[in-house]
């Protein structure tokens, strides 16, 4: 069973009855594009470059955009860091991405197998276990923060990166995410396969997963991120410091709210660049992918 | 019901065989997890053995594991139905068994570190319990209690003009922001990356960003009176996070009325609630935009072909094609958005605290002080209500959103 | 598709491979990592403190207080920047020194320290030996989570009386002590020299009081050029007013609520009519975070701030002149509010004595002295106030040894006592509620919390 596929083609531009407003809307989109970039993308510009700021010319009004002298030296102050106990930039670095890239690859496996389930299949309970679901998405962290913790004490995790790892494995809201996606492919491909006598989990591999390709880069990513921004797990459940994630560690060089913002500022790079990068990265897969025409044309 | 089987004459008692296994399987699965969560101290000393650990549970959580058996033997019950129902027809015990071997893994996860919690959290909503002594039985007290509470009150107040205000925007935003992204063929990568910005800077830095914009001398306020000034308006800078008055009562004022202080309902979000509302779209709107980018990538091209050959213009596509094909996703969007609206903490910690005037209070804020004892002793009793109360609330309104959103979506 | 899934699986296996090749984690042991000589002129100050001590109670360098546990290892935790950990972690190696044979595992949590400690205890994972904030005396007196020291002290010869006094009222409950203070601030009157010269008027002296800043502040908000006097709706900014007119938030068994007393209210008019003439600002009046920032921006004349002014002006604003005196008096007393935290030991710790002796060096005359040198803290022995080197530090400080001076502290539901003056005092700066209203209902909100919120 072949599955027709073609790169996506553009809609094809309308008949040239008035160009002129054609190259106006092209002309407004671009405009468009550019200003809203703009818009979005400035808080990011500012905190890059305030990471070259001294702490006070950060806080001064009216405020400045380009630093009056550029301090390089608050990046590799942050990158030598040694707070003793194997407590190393390049290890917080590491673990941080660890953690990230395997809990977003067990999710990408685990939530689109629970999604499947929920979207394709048919048995009892399964709306039910659908709705406990997304109920667990409506109990607040902080009731929860205490008995997690002694559950992980009970189960002798603390201090392990498994207590992050097994969580983190599946997600509520991916599941959903995913759920909705597979709810939206159309279900002839299936059929045809279920015809042709494919069991569940072949059509589960050969069909769902190519074509949902999209939405499982997008649980991809914004997993990744997740791990990659998580504090407050990490913080309670990590106690050494050859073990801490990059966020918890730079916290340490804030004072809580009389920030030394140009540190924190740099932390926050640290943060937010990678997960830039996988996502410019990803995004090619992401978009320029196979979208099918479907079998009857 | 025809029962067809492969099996010789052992068919019924193989089938009262693995309805008795179910509902072992369910009663011992539920009973492992509420031991594990009983309401005890952890450590190192109390589980050095299993003594120690079952004296401890002894001593605190009994009434726990039993208000937890009598709900094993309900649930072990169905399901014990349910297999015996099932397992003759070999086509539907398939649908069973596939079903859950596919949701064997959420299942496994979930059971061990989310069910165990929600059940104890549950059961302590009912109690008095400030985690080093037993928990105390107190009824329907805590309960009571938070809906007498201000705080909580005007917490509920807050959150529920925040979610009416947040979500259509964030929704309606993302979607734009897709179909923006999506109708542009050089630089695809680029733009994408950049509109994703917002959503990819850790949201302390953001909130820290914003809490600097929104300085009376902070560059809000200057852009807008400098582009007021253009036409001559004057603007007064405005302490944006700092300004507790209301959208409704502003709108009264400039009548000439005012709301007092002891109707502080009637007054409508604050000046300082919406300055977090803003950065909150800003915040999320790219990353329900990826959603929507993905979902348009499964759009079917010659649909558009066809509408446009018909004689359709860009608007009608967008509505009577672009739209209804996104439903599930919207659906997925506002669901979300509720339940991350309603549950509005960070930004309030970092950036208000609950002020001006309880302005920005919520009620996750509100239940975390209790939780962690941040202001007086620990009451996690009473945090668990406030916890339930407002989970009901949020799974009654996405109850209505799904009823309404995706009912005609089932024929697809 | 077959290229993504390699990328992915190169990134897997790359993160794999890095995590592999790390360098193995070094076994947790004493410090070994030799801390670098950073104090300047540690040694004289040692020597002038012995001979100005009234009672020559400062241990004996070289002993242990306490005979120690073979072998013994505690874990220790608190909170703090950079600087403060580099600083307990060179008082760990003077302890180590002092008391060898035990390893001190020190594991310090950068913030939310009250909400993993917690959590740590009720997974029965808690440190041996950590800091204490009234909240924390809060959560585990009452269920015995703390181990009284009382045992221990005396075997080391260490008395309450050691401390300055106000200090050991949180850390003392039903005549047990369950913390030893460690460090502590207070708040002194700062201001900006150029202020007082752009207004023409004398600067504040130690002798001021509350109507003295007051008429200064008018003066100085005349110029037009600066702000008069910074102050945001805080208790802690306020209980100095209040403490000073005799008055206080609770009565002294801490079952009642004293916010309608004319004690209180007086004051709560005064900073009311300041706001209201224009000589009082908040720091978002001024568009600051906070009073300290706003003198830093010189945007204000004065305020009162503590001693961490020192390194935050060094540090951020180092260009700018600034001085300090102690806190104005009122009409009844010249008093202060005291913050402070202290060390505890965990009940449930297997190594008492070692921990205990921990805590009792770190706040011992001899480390807190180590400590005042380096200007992070004052020391909590009254007889080293004057190691304080930098004089508007001393100056501020000045303010803590005042006999009326007192910790703002009201029992288990402190926080919310203090909050409900807090929302008082931003409900009349903002101009929703009057001086009687907003401390009407903000004695209601303290009285319920104090008889029992349950």
């Amino acid at each position: 069973m072949a599955v027709r596929t073609q790169t996506l083609e553009r809609v094809a531009p309308q008949e040239p009855r008035k160009p002129a407003t054609h190259y106006v809307s092209i002309f407004l989109r671009s405009l468009l594009l550019c200003v809203v970039g703009l818009i979005l993308f400035t808080p990011f510009i500012l905190a890059a470059l305030g990471t070259f700021k001294s702490n006070a010319e950060i806080i001064r009004f009216p405020p400045t955009f380009f630093p009056a002298e550029w301090q390089v030296e608050n990046w590799p102050r942050l990158w030598n860091t040694d707070l003793g106990n194997g407590g190393t930039f390049p290890r917080w670095l590491l673990n941080t991405a660890f953690l990230s890239v395997t809990t977003a690859i067990l999710q990408v496996i685990f939530c689109s197998m629970a999604a499947y389930a929920f979207s394709r299949l048919e048995f009892p309970g399964r709306d039910v276990i659908f709705n406990f679901m997304l109920a667990t998405l409506m109990i607040p962290t902080a009731i929860t923060l205490i008995p997690a913790y002694v559950l992980m004490t009970k189960l002798r995790l603390i201090n392990t990166f498994w207590s992050l790892i097994f969580p983190g494995a599946i997600a509520a809201g991916n599941i959903f995410l995913l759920t909705q996606f597979f709810k939206s492919v159309p279900k002839d491909l299936e059929e045809a396969a279920f015809i042709d006598g494919a069991s569940y989990m072949e059509i589960y591999r050969n069909v769902i997963i190519p074509l949902a390709r999209p939405a499982l880069l997008t649980v991809f990513i914004l997993q990744f991120q997740a791990m990659w921004n998580n504090f407050l797990q990490p913080l309670l459940y990590l106690n050494s410091a050859d073990k801490y994630v990059l966020n918890v560690a730079l916290s340490i060089f804030q004072q809580q709210f009389k920030a030394q913002w140009n540190l924190t500022l740099v932390g926050a790079m640290f943060n937010a660049i990678p997960v830039m990068i996988l996502f410019f990265i990803f995004s090619r897969y992401y978009i320029e992918g196979i979208a099918y025409t479907g079998i009857k044309g | 019901m025809a029962t067809v089987t492969n099996e010789p004459s052992a068919a019924p008692s193989r089938r009262t065989l693995m309805a008795v296994l179910s509902f072992l399987v369910v009663f011992i699965v539920l009973m492992t997890i509420a031991l594990f969560n009983a309401p005890t101290m952890g450590g190192p000393r109390v589980m050095a053995t299993v003594e120690t650990y079952l004296t401890e549970v002894r001593r605190t959580a009994l009434p726990f594991l039993g208000a937890v058996a009598l709900l094993a033997i309900v649930l072990g019950l169905a399901a014990a139905r349910v297999v015996y129902r099932e397992w003759p027809n070999p086509k539907r015990r398939t649908n069973l068994i596939m079903g859950y071997l596919f949701l064997a893994p959420y299942l496994l996860i979930t059971l061990t570190f989310t069910v165990g919690v929600v059940l104890f959290a549950l059961y302590i909503s009912f109690t008095n319990y400030d985690i080093f002594s037993p928990p105390q039985w107190a009824g329907l007290a805590n309960y009571a209690r938070a809906f007498q509470e201000k705080n909580f009150l005007q917490g509920l107040h807050n959150v529920l003009w925040y979610s009416l205000l947040v979500v259509p925007t964030q929704t309606a935003a993302a979607i734009l922001l897709a179909v923006l992204l999506n109708s542009q063929n050089r630089f695809k990568q680029f733009f994408r990356t950049i509109f994703y910005a917002p959503s990819v800077t850790s949201s302390v830095v953001i909130t820290l960003i914003f809490m600097w914009f929104y300085l009376r001398t902070g560059y809000i306020n200057y852009f807008i009176s400098n582009f007021l000034g253009t036409f001559g308006v004057e603007w007064k800078n405005i302490n944006w996070l700092g300004d507790p008055r209301g959208l409704i009562q502003l709108i009264v004022q400039a009548f000439g009325g005012d709301i007092p202080s002891d109707q502080w309902y009637l007054r409508g979000p604050s000046i300082a609630l919406m300055a977090i509302m803003f950065q909150n779209v800003f915040t999320t709107a790219p990353t329900f935009m990826i959603m929507f980018l993905a979902a348009l990538q499964d759009i079917n091209p010659a649909l558009y072909e066809a509408a446009s050959l018909d004689g359709a213009n860009g608007w009608h596509r967008f509505w009577k094609i672009t739209v209804p094909l996104l439903r599930p996703i919207i659906l997925l969007v506002v669901v979300l958005g509720t339940i991350g609206t309603l549950q509005i903490f960070d930004q309030v910690y970092l950036a208000t605290q609950g002020g001006p005037l309880g302005t920005s209070l919520t009620p996750v804020y509100v239940l975390y002080q209790e939780a962690l004892g941040t202001e007086g002793p620990i009451q996690m009793g009473y945090a668990a209500a406030m916890a339930f109360i407002l989970a009901v609330l949020i799974f009654f309104f996405t109850f209505l959103q799904r009823r309404f959103i995706e009912r005609e979506t089932q024929l697809y | 598709m077959k290229s993504l899934s390699k990328l992915l699986a190169l990134l897997f296996i790359g993160v794999m491979l890095l995590a592999a090749c790390a360098p193995a984690t070094t076994p947790t042991e004493a410090p070994a990592t030799v801390a670098p000589a950073t104090e300047p002129a540690t040694e004289a100050p040692m020597t002038e403190a012995p001979t100005e001590a009234p009672t020559g109670e400062v241990p004996v360098t070289g002993s242990c207080p306490l005979p120690v546990e073979e072998g013994a290892t505690i874990v220790f935790s608190g909170w703090g920047d950079e600087t403060e950990q580099q600083i307990y972690r060179d008082s760990i190696e003077r302890f180590g020194s002092v008391c060898p044979g035990v390893t001190v595992d020190y594991q310090p949590v950068p913030t939310e320290f009250q909400d993993k400690l917690k959590a740590q205890m009720a997974g029965g994972t808690a440190p041996d030996v950590f800091y204490i904030d009234d909240q924390l005396m809060t959560a585990f007196v009452p269920t015995g989570q703390l181990l009284a020291l009382d045992p221990y002290m005396e075997e080391a010869g260490v008395s309450s009386d050691d401390f300055i006094p106000a200090l050991m009222t949180i850390f003392t409950q039903d005549g047990q002590t369950y913390a030893l203070p460690k460090d502590w601030g207070t708040l002194g009157l700062v201001y900006l020299p150029a202020a007082f010269e752009a207004a023409g008027i004398d600067e504040p002296t130690d002798d001021w009081t509350w109507e003295d800043m007051r008429a200064a502040a008018q003066a100085i908000a005349d110029t037009g050029t600066y702000g008069g006097f910074c102050m945001g709706p805080d208790w802690a900014r306020f209980a100095p007013f209040v403490f000073s007119n005799g008055g206080a938030f609770a009565s002294e068994d801490n079952t009642t609520a004293t916010l309608d007393t004319p004690e209180v209210k007086e004051m709560a008019n005064f900073v009311a009519e300041m706001k209201e003439e224009g000589s009082l600002v908040t720091p978002s009046d001024v568009g600051a975070t906070w009073c300290g920032e706003a003198i830093g921006l010189e945007l204000v004349g004065m305020t009162t701030e503590g001693g961490w002014m020192v390194n935050f002006m060094k540090q951020t604003y180092p260009d700018v002149e600034w001085k300090a005196v102690q806190i104005p008096a009122g009409p009844v007393t010249r008093a202060d509010v005291i913050f402070t935290n202290g060390i505890g030991v965990n009940a449930a710790t297997e190594f008492p004595n070692a921990a205990a002796a921990l805590a009792m060096y770190l706040t011992s005359a001899e480390n807190q002295a180590e400590i005042v040198n380096t200007g992070f803290a004052y020391s909590t022995h009254p007889e080293q106030a004057d190691l304080v080197q930098d004089p508007n530090d001393l100056a501020i400080s000045g303010g803590g040894l005042l006999p009326d001076t007192r910790v703002a502290y009201w029992g288990p539901s402190t926080g919310a006592v203090n909050t409900a003056v807090s929302q008082a005092l931003e409900r009349v700066f903002l101009g929703d509620q009057d001086v009687d209203t907003a401390f009407a209902q903000a004695q209601e909100e303290a009285q319920a919390a104090l008889g029992g919120g349950r």
